[in-house]
């Protein structure tokens, strides 16, 4: 079968060899016809010259090996095989027919490949107009126009700021104070202590002014204790300053 | 979204989506913006399909949808665009191709045992070239691989029950599935 030794090693697999061995004599499927291509089968797979991977080799031998089987069967009908046997045979046959439906599958699909393929819709793009082209601009032009606009921008300016806070001074204070002491007779200086600790200090001098100029008299028990002021002669009350 | 929407509202708004978008979209992204459940996206698909002009049509492969001009339209639409970049899958891919397509989401060691030879290369190739994804099986530890909805595009097919003799072979091949069930493939 000189045919087959040009298409050594273009089978895939055993399936694939042994089916077309099958189809090339127009036969169907069976335990006759697996019988009838054996030797073909066995020819091939020792004719190989190709190195195969030993995984697909051995694919190869284990239909060879079901194949002689078959073929004992029909030459030898009295020969009994065991049910795994049966079995093995009746799976190589399954796996062909299976295999052929693929193929016939391959071929309904090759035959359309490609030829209509469908167009998915294309993005639409947008394309943006520039506001304005620059038309032949150099560096140094750049650099000269940036140049002018620096000297137009505004600078920042510093401007020195302090807080100031209304202070009441010594003379207003002394006559706020004079008119209350007048008015109420007695008092603490913590009825009238401000919460302030500036305006505290200008109270004090106060007092102490009014004190030293005769209008109050001052007393404390002790230290840090309450200072308690009186106007002069505090029982003959007297009007005005 | 409202829960009131019926189905021509919710056609209408998948084919809003589908049209600004003009990419694949999930069927569950799908459901989650229109907060509808999946069953009820797929629901209204078809009245969506009858409704689209002759022009447009709906391609899903189950968890994806899109729209895609129709095959019949393939040569004119080639005149504005260019022919599509579409190289060959070559014979073992496309035998891998149909299993996934016929017979549904198979599992590589499956895919070998059906071809009596091993797949992975061939896989591999559908996988990078995006015909092709790998999934978890439903309700499965095992991982099985299944057609994209870019290989519909390919085949000019708005689904894989479209395909030619879809039934026919999807029916036989399931009649070989049914019996290896019981059956541990003992050679690939």
């Amino acid at each position: 079968m000189p045919e087959f030794m040009v298409r050594v090693g273009t089978f895939d697999g055993p399936l694939d060899l042994l089916l077309s061995l099958i189809e090339e004599r127009k036969l169907y499927i069976n335990e006759i016809s697996l019988g009838s291509v054996t030797d073909s089968y066995l020819t091939h797979i020792s004719s190989q010259e190709q190195v195969v991977p030993l995984g697909e080799t051995a694919q190869f031998v284990l239909v060879a090996a079901t194949l002689l089987l078959i073929k004992s069967r029909s030459l030898l009908p009295t020969l009994e095989i065991s049910p795994e046997e049966a079995g093995a045979i009746k799976e190589l046959e399954d796996r062909l027919r299976r295999y052929q439906l693929v193929k016939q599958g391959a071929r309904l699909l090759e035959r359309q490949w490609g030829t209509k393929p469908l167009r998915l819709p294309a993005r639409a793009r947008i394309v943006r107009i520039p506001v304005f082209t620059p038309y032949g601009i150099q560096l140094q032009a750049l650099v000269d126009s940036l140049r002018a606009l620096v000297t137009l921008l505004p600078t920042e300016s510093f401007r020195e700021t302090a807080t100031v806070t209304p202070l009441v001074s010594l003379e207003e204070m002394i006559d706020r104070l004079k008119h209350r002491v007048l008015s109420s007779v007695r008092l603490r200086f913590s009825e009238i202590k401000s919460s302030e600790r500036i305006e505290v200090i200008v109270q004090f001098l106060a007092l102490l002014e009014l004190v030293k100029g005769g209008f109050v008299v001052a007393e404390q028990q002790m230290p840090f204790d309450d200072i308690l002021f009186e106007t002069e002669g505090v029982s003959t009350p007297r009007y005005g300053v | 979204m409202t829960e009131l929407m019926n189905q021509s509202e919710l056609s209408k708004h998948i084919e809003a989506l589908l049209f600004a978008t003009g990419e694949p979209v999930q069927l569950a992204r799908l459901a989650e913006i229109l907060s509808v459940r999946i069953e009820e996206v797929q629901a209204s698909l078809s009245l969506l399909s009858s409704h689209l002009n002759q022009g447009i049509i709906l391609v899903h492969n189950g968890t994806q949808v899109s729209l895609a001009t129709p095959p019949d339209t393939a040569e004119t639409v080639a005149k504005l665009l260019g022919d599509p970049e579409d190289r060959e899958v070559g014979q073992a891919g496309l035998e891998v191709l149909a299993i996934l397509l016929y017979q549904g989401p198979t599992s590589r060691s499956t895919i070998d045992y059906i071809r009596g030879v091993n797949s992975t290369s061939s896989i591999k190739t559908l996988l990078l070239r995006g015909l092709i994804e790998r999934v978890p099986e439903s309700g499965g530890r095992e991982m099985v691989y299944r057609p994209t909805i870019e290989l519909m595009y390919h085949l000019g097919t708005q689904e894989p029950e479209q395909l030619p003799d879809f039934t026919v072979l999807r029916d036989k091949l399931a009649a070989f599935s049914n019996r290896q069930e019981s059956v541990t493939p003992t050679s690939l």
